[in-house]
């Protein structure tokens, strides 16, 4: 982005008015009045410079990277022939209602 | 009827997939693909919702969505599958379930289908009114 006069202007007044607001010299809140005017005659462009500088995205520079030294294994193999179930009074296979609903009782 | 795989296992012509003391809990049918599901009312959560035939019966909870085509009905609670079944052919489901955002500790992976501590696996079920039975 191109450094407009305006821009270039409201930037030497910061460094001017931080420098003086760390030495704690009142004069850096007369700095900072005269900086307001200058912000409102940037452009819409200039100011969202100016409010991401500082910012940093973290993503950057650490994308997320998961170490997994055990993504790949061996599928699994069926182990055993499939079991044909023969239903009992119309119903596969019963289990108590408390496996699948812990607090059943 | 037709057939649902779920969880390694093959449930062929059985009426409903899942029951709660005595009531069904799952049901797919194909042709056309069918799902219904029916919590039961006394979840500790307070949590209902029915489901029949890919419609939603009654109040919908806000967290339920059910998204459904030609081949294919997924129900999904708070952006998480709790059920979806795939339609292979025109007499064959695939099953894909996991309850255990609701509370209810039934899923399936490439182990079999997990209810509670028990793993049913590469099981062949056949005319049944009921393949599994919960109570």
């Amino acid at each position: 982005m191109a450094l407009s006069s305006q821009l270039d202007l409201y930037l030497k007044l910061e460094r001017i008015m931080i420098d003086l607001d760390d030495r704690g010299e009142p004069l850096a809140d007369r700095i900072r009045d005269l900086m307001d005017p200058l912000w409102f005659s940037l452009s819409s462009e200039e100011h969202e410079f100016l409010n991401s500088r500082g910012e940093v995205d973290i993503r950057l520079f650490y994308p997320v990277t998961l170490a997994v030294v055990d993504l790949y294994q061996t599928p699994s193999e069926p182990s055993s022939p499939p079991v044909q179930i023969s239903p009992v009074d119309g119903v596969g296979k019963r289990f108590p209602l408390r496996e699948a609903f812990p607090w059943a009782a | 009827m037709g057939s649902v795989i779920i969880g390694t296992n093959k449930i062929t012509n059985c009426r409903t997939l899942v029951s709660v003391k005595g009531d069904p809990l799952v049901r797919v049918e194909t042709a056309p693909l069918r799902l219904s599901f029916r919590l039961p009312q006394d979840l500790p959560t307070g949590v209902f919702f029915e489901i029949v035939e890919n419609e939603i019966i009654g109040d919908r909870p806000p967290e339920l969505r059910v998204v459904q085509s030609s081949s294919n009905v997924s129900v999904l609670w708070r952006e998480m599958l709790l059920l979806s079944a795939t339609l292979l052919d025109e007499t064959t489901a695939h099953l894909k379930i996991d309850l255990r955002p609701l509370g209810i500790l039934i899923f399936d992976d490439h182990q079999g289908l997990h209810v509670g501590g028990n793993v049913l696996a590469r099981s062949s079920f056949t005319d049944c009114m009921t393949a599994i039975s919960l109570g």
